[in-house]
């Protein structure tokens, strides 16, 4: 069986290079596996269909859903706004207040393509309005979406937690702390370039100003604390979580706001239901072909290869985050995710390295890749709104790579910034 | 022609838009039975059939828009000539793919029609109901694209917007 697999990847990896969409790839290397091995070929189409019958994988189409209903309900707006009158008044402050508007709005939605689509584009355009060139809005805006699928809710961590058989909700809860490094990381970066740049700053609002911006995103602002609250208190599971947040936008901006009308709905749906087929096609087909690699041993076989490759954990986690950032350069994240679990999952457990931890690991490295060139679907989109060449736009965002690569040698480094908080609210 | 592509695009898209809105239906009245302390037992298998059915309108739904991943970098590499080539070695494998799909999810639901559901009153059969359609549809996706790179018809990259994570 290994020998059947190991010559069926040759071909399944020169598929994938020369452009056959990827689900296609790994359907058809189940396939080919199913017809080699002697098994009944019916067990691929079931083992697609099968996958997708899970509950934890509710939340995935949940959670695009909310974040297109947040987008196009106004909800970004008041945060944004909100940002700005918190943070405007220090030196270079609309950088500051783009990256707390990232924090916020990575409470409410689990994609770096919806905050950098979403309130990306107002940030953008009010950095622009003010005076700041568009390399370093559209840099800074693509370097907090990342933010976005690391502090919870995050897609990424459900597709990670689904395929890996991690608890999600220990991965969100996993995700806070990096997640905030990351704003307190991007926010240093910013104090020493609005030094040297001399930045403009807004005057500060005070008291009664903030209290007035608050008041109008309170609303919005309560979605974070409705998830987190709900999940953390243990009422719903992180796929019910996204089902309550997501009736709770759609309230919002129905009936408080009144941002948003019902006629609105359909094309948003359908716009939901399109991005869930581009992720359940990778994860039906992931789940077939795992099943075949599984069958076939080849974590068993490249498990021991790898942890006798890399000698120590850290030597591993070492190897890992540079084929991660490696390969993030070349393939969308969630790509990149399901070819790489299978292969580097069962290394990690055989040298005790904590679940979460890894998930962790992994989602920050392929969420950096979202902002590094050639494929950076990130950078793509900010440098459209900025109307930049992508050229330009790779330029802008190196340096502030820096500051997210120095989160991630942290979390790698030391295992309590991502594991302390699943453990002391789950009771691990 | 059009019209039918027209009439069935317009059906796909309203069978999407009926089953999310269903699924988060389901999964919502799952929360608050549960928080009435009368615990329905059917949710949750209802929202996880209709998002096995929504995931392959989906597919159809991505594929029709060209937004399924793909890693073209190295093939934008190639000459113009060699690309229309991979272009339609590319489609013939969806075709194969698809043709597999189609051709044992009949057996599957066959072979389930008499299995009932944990919960509902439906037979398991339901998981791979619409599976036949997903992929029909991308062998007729396929076969329309090969007609264009054969045509010398040229179409743009999905927007990266329709990228998910």
């Amino acid at each position: 069986m290994t020998a059947i697999m190991l010559q069926i990847l040759p071909f399944w990896f020169a598929a994938l290079l020369i452009g056959v969409p990827l689900f296609v790839s790994m359907g058809l290397a189940a396939v080919a596996f199913a017809f080699l091995g002697g098994f009944p070929l019916g067990i691929v189409p079931q083992k697609i269909a099968q996958s997708a019958n899970s509950f934890p994988l509710l939340a995935a189409p949940l959670f695009i859903l909310m974040g297109n209903i947040m987008n196009s309900a106004g909800i970004t707006d008041r945060i944004f706004a909100f940002a700005t009158a918190c943070v405007g008044w220090l030196r270079g402050g609309l950088c500051h207040a783009n990256i707390l508007a990232s924090v916020i709005f990575a409470g409410m939605s689990g994609s770096a393509v919806a905050d950098a689509g979403g309130v990306g584009t107002l940030e953008i355009k009010a950095m622009q309005d003010e005076g700041y060139d568009a390399e370093t809005a559209a840099a800074i805006t693509a370097a907090s979406a990342t933010i976005g699928p690391i502090i919870p809710p995050s897609l990424p961590m459900v597709i990670y937690g689904v395929s890996a058989d991690v608890s999600i909700g220990g991965l969100f809860l996993a995700g806070v702390i990096p997640g905030l490094l990351m704003a307190g990381a991007l926010m240093a970066m910013v104090v020493h370039v609005a030094k040297k740049r001399d930045l403009p700053r807004h005057p500060f609002p005070g008291a009664a100003q903030l209290w007035v911006a608050y008041k109008e995103a309170h609303w919005a602002l309560m979605t974070p604390v409705i998830l987190f609250g709900g999940m953390m208190a243990g009422i719903f599971t992180p796929t019910e979580a996204a089902a309550v947040a997501t009736a709770y936008a759609l309230v919002l901006g129905l009936f408080v706001y009144r941002s948003f009308s019902l006629d609105d709905l359909p094309a948003l749906v359908v716009q939901t239901v399109e991005t869930t087929g581009v992720v359940l096609a990778l994860v039906m087909t992931a789940a077939a072909l795992g099943w075949c690699l599984s069958i076939s041993r080849i974590p068993q076989v490249v498990g021991p290869m790898l942890v006798d490759l890399a000698g120590s954990p850290l030597m591993f986690l070492l190897i890992v985050n540079l084929l991660l950032l490696f390969v993030g350069c070349f393939m969308e994240a969630l790509a990149a995710m399901l070819i790489l679990i299978p292969i580097l999952t069962p290394a990690a457990s055989q040298f005790g390295i904590d679940p979460i931890q890894f998930g962790l690991i992994f989602v920050l490295n392929l969420m950096i890749g979202t902002i590094t060139p050639p494929v950076g679907v990130v950078l793509f989109i900010t440098s459209k709104i900025a109307n930049i060449s992508f050229e330009a736009m790779s330029r802008a965002i190196v340096p502030w790579l820096l500051p997210l690569l120095a989160v991630l040698v942290a979390i790698t480094l030391w295992p309590p910034l991502t594991t302390w908080l699943p453990n002391l609210v789950m009771g691990r | 022609m059009k019209s039918l592509l027209h009439l069935s695009d317009r059906i796909v898209r309203w069978s999407a838009v009926a089953l999310l809105l269903a699924l988060l239906a389901a999964v919502l009245l799952g929360v608050l039975s549960r928080q009435l302390n009368a615990p329905l037992a059917w949710t949750d298998e209802l929202a996880q059939y209709l998002l096995v059915w929504a995931g392959f309108v989906g597919w159809i739904l991505a594929a029709r828009r060209r937004s399924h991943i793909r890693i073209t970098v190295f093939a934008d590499m190639l000459p113009e000539s060699a690309g229309r080539v991979l272009e339609i070695v590319t489609q013939l494998a969806i075709i194969a793919f698809a043709a597999v799909l189609i051709r044992y999810s009949f057996g599957l639901i066959e072979r389930n029609w008499d299995v009932e559901s944990i919960a509902l009153p439906i037979s398991t059969a339901a998981l791979y109901i619409v599976m036949p359609l997903a992929g029909l549809a991308l062998i007729l996706q396929a076969v329309a694209e090969i007609a264009d790179v054969l045509a010398g018809r040229k179409f743009s990259a999905p927007e990266p917007g329709s990228q998910p994570l």
